[in-house]
C-alpha cells in the first residue's frame, strides 16, 4: 500500500475492506540518489489521504436519488437531498435496543441538546460535514429496530449503542451484530461501539464495567469503543467525527512482529505515522548510501537521462499527459505514468511491456527503442485518428484512461488509415531499409508474423530482421524480435542475421578507428550491442546449410512458398 | 489413538499460521492474485514498489502473504523476506515466453538461499487466459522444476483476473503445511 514517489497508492480496493486501523509498513526502498528525496517527502501526506480515503468510501457522486426508498424515507424528499449534488454521501447506521440512549446520542450531536425520549421508530437525519476539506453528506439512520437486510446493505459503517446502565441493552448488540453479519460480510463494514451514561447516579449505577465493553468491541472484529454522555455531549462529537476510524495503528516489521499503538486523537495518530515513517525512511537511506553498492552504468544512466529530457514528446505521460512519466513500455518505446503503466501490464505483454525508467535495468536493446521513438513520434501513429474522442488527462478516472488505452492499443482504432498499394510485408521491407521509424511502426502495428519474416525478393531471401542487422540498426532489429522475426532465419546464401550484423560491426569499428568522431563511436558500439542481442536471442554463429544457395535458386519455386523455405532449412 | 484425536481436534480447532512470501518478475499478477484471494474481486493495481501484505483465511489456516514488488532493480531485496517463509510462491506470466529464462534464473538464485531450505514451492502459471500462453506442462520444463532436489514443489495454472486455480493452489499449502 506504501508508494514511494507520493504519487499514487498501488492498490485502490473498489470496495471499503473495514479497516479502519492504519498500518505502518517497513517498506522497501529502491536504489536512489538524492535528487530524488523531495519526491520521497511528500510520501507520508499522499499516505495518509489515502487512508483518509479508504476508510471513507465514497461512492453514488453522481446523484442523491433514490428511488427505491424515495416513499419510505422522509428526508430523501426534501428539495437539498433530491437535487442531483456532487456531494458525496456517507451513509451511517445506527443500532441499539430501546433503552441504549442511541436517540439522545444523535440528538445531541446534531442539536447539542439533550433529549430524554427515545424514539421507538427510530429517525432519519442528514447533516453536512467537512472531511479534509470536503463536503460529504452525512445520512445518518437511527433504527427503530434490529437491523433488517434493507438496513445492512444501505450503510456505510454502523455505530453499536448500548446504555451502560442497561443490561439487556448491552447483551443484544451481539444479536445485533449476529444478525447483519447474516445478511452481509461484516469485514467490510466499519463499526464502532458506544456505551452511553445519560444519568447514571445511586438510583441508576453503572452495571457494564470497562472490561466487558472492551470485550465487546473485541468481539465486534476488534472495533473502537467509546463512552459517551449525551446529557453533557461529552465525547458525543468524536463518535460521529471519526466514525470508520480508530485512533489505531499498527507497525509491523519483516519478521512479522506487531506493535498496536493507539493515540488520543486522529490528528496526533496521524503525526505519529508520519513521524514514524520518516525515521524509518531515514534508517533506510542511511542503509541504501553507506553499502555502496555497485553504481550502474554511467552510460545507461545518461541515456535515462536523455529519455526523459531529450526524446521529444516524453516530458508528459503518452496516454493522459501527466509531467514527468518515469514508466516505460519497451515495445511502443514511450513513456508513460505509472497509473497508465498498470493499465498497459493489464492488456498482456503481447502488446505492452512495461519497465520502469528508475527500478528495471535496461539493456542497450530497451535502450536504443525508446531513444528511436518517444511519445511525439508514437503518439503521430496510434493517436492519428482519434476522431473526435477525448484524450483522457491526469485526472481522468481510471475506467477512463483504461477505455483510451484499450481502443489505442488492444483495438487500434486510431491507427492512420493503410496503405493498401502494397502487401504490408513489402512495406516494412522500405521502411527499414529507409530506416524510416514512423512507417516501421505503423506498419507492424498491423502486421502478422507471416508479414514480419517476409523476404526482399523471391531470390533474395533476406528478411528485414537481416535488412536492421547489416545496416547496424539496433532499435529496429530489437523492435523486429519483439514482433516474432525469425532469428534463426537465413538469406540465399545460408547467412544468418548474426553475419550481417558483424560485418556492419566490423565496417563500424573501422569507421569509428579513422573518423575518431562521436557518432561513429555511438554506432561502432550499437553494432556491437545488436551482435549481443541476437546472441542473447539464440541467433546461430553461422549457417548450417551446405552448398549455399543452391536449395532457394532452384527453378520454378514459387512467390508463396519462398517465404517458408529459410526457417524450414535450418 | 489419542493422537490421531488429538490432530483432528487441532485440525478442527487450531488456527494454524502459514507465512507465505509471494515473488516473481514484474508484471506477472502478484498484486492482483493477493487482492483476489483477499477480496474476491479484481482491484486495479499499479506497479508495487515495496510490497503489500495480508492475510488470507482458508480452510482454518490462516495465511499471511507478502506480495513483494519484481522489477529488476528490487529484486534482490526479496532476501530480505525469506526469514521463516514456509511457502513460496513464484508466479510467472504464462504469456511473456521472452522473459521465461529470466523467471528461471531469479527462481533458481532464490532455491539455492538457505532460509529458503524448508519453504515448499508454489508456482503460479498466471495469465492463461492470454493468445500466447504457456502450459504448465511446458512452464515445469522452462522452470527445471524436475531437476530439483529435496523440494517440494507444485505447479497450478491460473488466471488470477477469474481465479481461476488460486485455491487449487493454497489447497495444495495447506496440505503440505498438515503433513509437516
Amino acid at each position: 500500500m506504501v508508494d514511494l514517489k507520493g504519487e499514487t497508492v498501488p492498490i485502490t480496493p473498489k470496495k471499503s475492506r473495514g479497516i479502519s486501523m492504519t498500518t505502518v509498513k517497513n517498506w522497501l526502498m529502491p536504489e536512489r540518489k538524492t535528487q530524488d528525496t523531495p519526491k520521497f517527502q511528500r510520501m507520508p501526506e499522499s499516505f495518509l489521504r489515502s487512508i483518509r480515503r479508504r476508510s471513507l468510501r465514497v461512492k453514488r457522486t453522481k446523484s442523491l436519488v433514490l428511488p427505491e426508498k424515495r416513499k419510505s424515507d422522509s428526508f430523501v424528499n426534501s428539495q437539498e437531498w433530491t437535487l442531483s449534488r456532487t456531494v458525496p454521501d456517507l451513509r451511517l447506521g445506527i443500532v441499539g435496543s430501546l433503552s441504549s440512549g442511541k436517540s439522545a446520542l444523535v440528538h445531541r450531536y446534531l442539536t447539542g441538546s439533550y433529549m430524554q425520549e427515545e424514539s421507538p421508530e427510530g429517525g432519519r437525519f442528514k447533516k453536512e460535514i467537512l472531511v479534509d476539506n470536503q463536503s460529504y453528506l452525512l445520512l445518518i439512520r437511527d433504527e427503530g429496530g434490529p437491523p433488517e437486510l434493507q438496513f445492512t446493505a444501505w450503510v456505510d459503517a454502523v455505530i453499536f449503542v448500548f446504555s451502560l446502565e442497561n443490561e439487556s441493552s448491552f447483551n443484544a448488540i451481539y444479536n445485533y451484530y449476529t444478525k447483519m453479519s447474516h445478511y452481509r460480510n461484516s469485514a467490510e463494514i466499519p463499526l464502532i461501539l458506544v456505551g452511553t451514561q445519560d444519568a447514571i447516579s445511586e438510583n441508576n449505577p453503572r452495571v457494564i464495567d470497562d472490561s466487558r465493553a472492551r470485550k465487546l468491541a473485541n468481539d465486534l472484529k476488534r472495533c473502537s469503543y467509546y463512552e459517551t454522555c449525551a446529557t453533557y455531549g461529552l465525547n458525543v462529537e468524536r463518535v460521529f467525527q471519526d466514525d470508520p476510524d480508530g485512533y489505531e495503528f499498527f507497525i509491523v516489521s519483516l519478521d512479522n512482529k506487531q506493535w498496536h499503538f493507539e493515540a488520543s486523537s486522529s490528528d496526533e495518530r496521524d503525526d505519529w505515522v508520519a513521524a514514524i515513517e520518516q525515521q524509518i525512511l531515514n534508517s533506510l537511506q542511511l542503509n541504501e548510501s553507506s553499502k555502496g553498492k555497485k553504481q550502474n552504468n554511467p552510460m545507461e544512466a545518461a541515456t535515462i537521462q536523455s529519455i526523459r529530457s531529450r526524446v521529444p514528446g516524453n516530458g508528459f505521460c503518452v496516454d493522459c499527459d501527466a509531467t514527468n512519466p518515469d514508466w516505460a513500455s519497451l515495445n511502443l518505446g514511450v513513456l508513460m505514468c505509472i497509473e497508465c503503466s498498470g493499465i498497459h501490464r493489464n492488456l498482456g505483454s503481447h502488446i505492452s511491456r512495461v519497465r520502469s525508467l528508475d527500478l528495471d535495468e535496461w539493456p542497450a536493446g530497451h535502450l536504443s527503442v525508446m531513444l528511436a521513438i518517444g511519445n511525439t513520434l508514437a503518439n503521430s501513429v496510434w493517436e492519428c485518428r482519434t476522431q473526435g474522442r477525448t484524450k483522457p488527462t491526469p485526472t481522468s478516472s481510471r475506467e477512463e484512461k483504461e477505455r483510451w488505452i484499450r481502443a489505442k492499443y488492444e483495438s487500434k482504432e486510431f491507427l492512420p488509415p493503410p496503405n493498401t498499394t502494397m502487401p504490408l510485408g513489402q512495406q516494412l521491407v522500405d521502411a527499414v531499409c529507409s530506416s524510416n521509424m514512423k512507417a516501421i511502426i505503423h506498419v507492424l502495428a498491423m502486421a502478422n508474423t507471416e508479414q514480419v519474416n517476409t523476404t526482399v525478393a523471391p531470390r533474395d531471401l533476406r528478411t528485414p530482421l537481416h535488412l536492421a542487422c547489416a545496416m547496424g540498426n539496433l532499435a529496429v532489429a530489437q523492435l523486429l524480435i519483439w514482433h516474432n522475426a525469425n532469428v534463426k532465419a537465413v538469406d540465399q546464401d545460408g547467412r544468418t542475421c548474426l553475419a550481417y550484423a558483424r560485418a556492419a560491426a566490423s565496417i563500424a569499428a573501422a569507421k569509428s578507428q579513422s573518423n575518431n568522431s562521436v557518432s561513429a563511436d555511438v554506432s561502432a558500439a550499437a553494432s556491437r550491442s545488436l551482435v549481443d542481442l541476437l546472441l542473447s536471442y539464440g541467433c546461430p554463429e553461422v549457417s548450417c546449410v551446405p552448398g549455399s544457395g543452391t536449395l532457394p535458386r532452384r527453378r520454378g519455386t514459387t512467390n508463396q512458398t519462398m517465404p517458408q523455405l529459410p526457417s524450414s532449412v535450418i | 489413538m489419542g493422537l490421531t484425536i488429538s490432530s483432528v481436534l487441532t485440525r478442527l480447532f487450531g488456527k494454524k499460521q502459514m507465512r507465505i512470501l509471494m515473488v516473481g518478475l514484474d508484471a506477472a499478477g502478484k498484486t492482483t492474485i493477493l487482492y483476489k484471494l483477499k477480496l474476491g474481486e479484481i482491484v486495479t493495481t499499479i506497479p508495487t514498489i515495496g510490497f503489500n501484505v495480508e492475510t488470507v483465511e482458508y480452510k482454518n489456516i490462516c495465511f499471511t502473504v507478502w506480495d513483494v514488488g519484481g522489477q529488476s532493480k528490487i529484486r534482490k531485496l526479496w532476501r530480505h523476506y525469506f526469514q521463516n517463509t514456509q511457502g513460496l510462491i513464484f508466479v510467472v506470466d504464462s504469456n511473456d515466453r521472452e522473459r521465461i529464462g529470466e523467471a528461471d534464473t531469479e527462481l533458481q538464485n532464490m532455491l539455492m538461499e538457505d532460509e529458503l531450505r524448508d519453504a515448499v514451492l508454489l508456482v503460479f502459471a498466471n495469465k492463461q487466459d492470454l493468445p500466447n500462453a504457456m502450459t504448465a506442462a511446458e512452464l515445469t520444463d522452462k522452470l527445471n522444476l524436475n531437476q530439483l532436489h529435496n523440494r517440494r514443489w507444485y505447479i497450478q495454472a491460473t488466471c488470477a483476473t477469474q481465479g481461476d486455480g488460486l485455491y487449487e493452489g493454497l489447497d495444495w499449502l495447506s496440505n503440505e503445511l498438515a503433513s509437516k
